[in-house]
């Protein structure tokens, strides 16, 4: 996997290497299967939940909300740092949901999701002030320590948190304009929009000026420091938000779920999303989906041998990391581009 | 007194398990995330030879056989792990690290398939203990801290007086300049990789003779050896010896004082304290 950060200066002859640059051909490409992708998926979308049973329309629902996960995953990595807390941030706003919504507060849900997004986002960029000063190794160790020390405060704090046992009878939102999410149906229907707002919201936003400089300071952070971005700011921005995007994804899977406890934020769901994130790919939005998309069909596929299905996940990520730098969204962007290419010649061939 | 004797062996567990980790970082500029799982391994090892050898030989000589035994089986591993995965992705470390996390829960599964997911307690090897007026002090818990200051010695005699040691330092101050001088950088890795997981399983075994062991044991660890390293600089050895005695008598004296749970919020503010100050730890040096 070519991940972009600053070069070290240990690293000598072929150890670090760059990523080639999309060129136009590939953008062009990318607009069309952006297109269909949209078309199929808002198709599928609307319609799949009728055809599923009800256990799978709630494997469904719960992909959705980790489709929100990985989304802002993917954010934090376009700014070049891996981090592995972001699981036990996702947890605020699991834990800010639940503790508002319970009687003595009486706070409503939907109250809840912004002040969730806030929770994350003001943690993250308290958080972000000694991590953002490294990078690489430094930043993916950092990150690992403090998300599993703040998820450790989600079991030592039993007054707030509910320790080891965590909260239950975590009721679902207050029905708007007549519509209740009771049924597994509207929630799954819920959680889409949300999911798809913030999907556009982050093409729009990676393909913004701000985006842009965000994967520039990834790629080369002194040339970007030289021409005057402050690099700094830049990435923790997308540092903020992507956990602001967590602390979101945070309140729907623990009032799905209507119970929490600090093993949910664990490092096997960490695991989750930084394999989706490889196995995918974090070049387009599209990657992580896809490598989500694997994973859990994987787990279901194997749902009688569940043990076994981290060492499954394991071997995914071995061989992508070996066979497929890019991840599996490369190898479909190669299969279109080659199926592109064959249609065309019979375009030319006919006429 | 006690609280004297407790720093000491926590001391002994951070520095063996932390340091295995930062001299593989320090000449692989990479992290090797199943380090963890190397560890919980070695303290397997242990169980096997106790079920084994159990009342055929004394507790002391079980104990010898699966330093050996469980050190040589699990450095050919690293050794293995280093000629296979880390040498096809060689030039990305990043993707090592990666893998390894993959490799990690590969580990967690066999274990917990063909051992079992609970935890398994050994005996006590070295039995009896010292008793004076103010502290217990059983044999156990000096025959481990004796062990670590043997095997830190050794490793440091090695890394500063012998030809193979004064290598794996050059390589980790400059590959390239390394390798100019002749260091083969294949050998040096595999023997690097061989001595730092043969270390993981050190520990592993010095924790199983204390503790209990189980399959998420390198998980829990891993963690605590990751402040240690930022905190100490990543990749420096003294660096990381240094914080390792440091967070073990911070987390004693929390224990002592009755806030022991609180250790880990308190010894992550000290990393994230450490690293707005100095983003390189307290002895590492500036990319």
């Amino acid at each position: 996997m070519k991940v972009r950060w600053q070069k070290n200066r240990a690293d000598v002859g072929d150890y670090g290497s760059e990523a080639p640059t999309a060129t136009h051909r590939v953008i062009n490409l990318r607009t069309w299967v952006l297109v269909a992708s949209i078309l199929g998926a808002a198709f599928a979308a609307l319609f799949l939940p009728f055809l599923l049973s009800t256990y799978d329309k709630e494997i469904l629902v719960l992909f959705v909300i980790n489709v929100m996960l990985v989304l802002g995953y993917r954010t934090i990595t376009t700014m070049g740092g891996w981090s592995f807390a972001h699981t036990a941030i996702m947890g605020l706003g699991s834990y800010t949901m639940a503790i508002l919504t319970q009687e003595e507060f009486g706070v409503s849900f939907w109250l809840t999701l912004p002040l969730a997004a806030v929770a994350a986002g003001i943690f993250s960029a308290l958080l972000s002030y000694p991590v953002l000063r490294t990078r690489g190794f430094y930043f993916f160790l950092s990150t690992f320590a403090a998300g599993e020390a703040l998820r450790q405060s989600y079991k030592q704090f039993t007054g707030i948190t509910g320790g080891t046992y965590g909260i239950s009878f975590i009721p679902r939102p207050e029905s708007i304009l007549g519509v209740s999410f009771e049924s597994t149906i509207s929630y799954y229907y819920l959680v889409l929009i949300f999911t798809i707002v913030i999907a556009i919201m982050l093409i729009m936003f990676n393909g913004s000026r701000f985006g842009r400089t965000i994967t520039a300071v990834a790629q080369n952070e002194e040339l970007s420091l030289s021409i005057g971005i402050n690099t700094r700011r830049y990435r923790m921005i997308a540092f903020v938000l992507g956990s602001a995007i967590a602390g979101v994804a945070g309140v729907f899977f623990a009032n799905f779920n209507g119970i929490i406890n600090p093993a949910d934020f664990g490092s096997s769901l960490m695991f989750k999303v930084i394999a989706a994130a490889i196995v995918g790919g974090v070049r387009t939005i599209w990657g992580p989906i896809l490598g989500l998309f694997y994973l859990t069909m994987l787990e279901e596929l194997f749902f009688s041998y569940a043990d076994w299905v981290p060492l499954l996940w394991g071997v995914s990520v071995i061989g992508i990391l070996i066979f497929a730098p890019n991840g599996l969204e490369s190898i479909a962007t190669s299969f279109l581009t080659r199926c592109r290419a064959s249609i065309t010649r019979l375009f030319d061939a006919l006429t | 007194m006690q609280i004297l004797v407790n720093m000491i062996s926590l001391s002994a567990f951070y520095v063996s398990f932390a340091l295995g980790l930062a001299l593989i970082f320090g000449v692989m500029r990479t992290i090797n995330l199943a380090h963890g799982e190397f560890y919980m391994l070695g303290g397997y090892v242990l169980w096997l030879v106790v079920v084994v050898l159990k009342g055929i030989v004394p507790g002391p000589a079980i104990f010898m056989v699966a330093l050996v035994v469980g050190c040589s089986t699990v450095g050919l591993l690293g050794l293995l792990l280093q000629l296979s995965l880390f040498r096809v992705l060689r030039s990305q470390p990043f993707a090592i690290l990666m893998a390894t996390l993959g490799l990690s829960y590969i580990i967690q599964v066999l274990v917990m398939q063909f051992i079992g997911p609970m935890g398994r307690s050994v005996p006590t090897l070295f039995r009896g203990f010292i008793r004076t007026e103010t502290m217990i002090i059983p044999y156990q818990r000096l025959a481990v801290a004796g062990l670590v200051f043997v095997a830190i010695t050794v490793l440091w005699i090695f890394l500063t007086r012998t030809k193979p040691g004064r290598t794996v330092r050059a390589v980790a101050q400059n590959p390239r300049g390394a390798i100019l001088q002749g260091i083969s950088l294949a050998r040096v890795s595999a023997m690097t990789m061989l001595i730092g997981t043969g270390l993981a399983a050190f520990s592993g075994i010095l924790i199983g003779s204390i503790n209990s062991v189980h399959p998420f044991m390198g998980t829990d660890a891993l963690w605590r050896a990751f402040i240690i390293i930022i905190v100490g600089g990543v990749g420096s050895i003294p660096g990381a010896a240094i914080a390792a005695v440091l967070f073990a008598v911070l987390d004693t004296s929390l224990n002592a004082t009755g806030m022991g749970h609180l250790a880990p919020m308190i010894d992550a503010l000290l990393m994230l304290g450490v690293l707005s100050f100095f983003p390189h730890g307290l002895m590492g040096t500036r990319e």
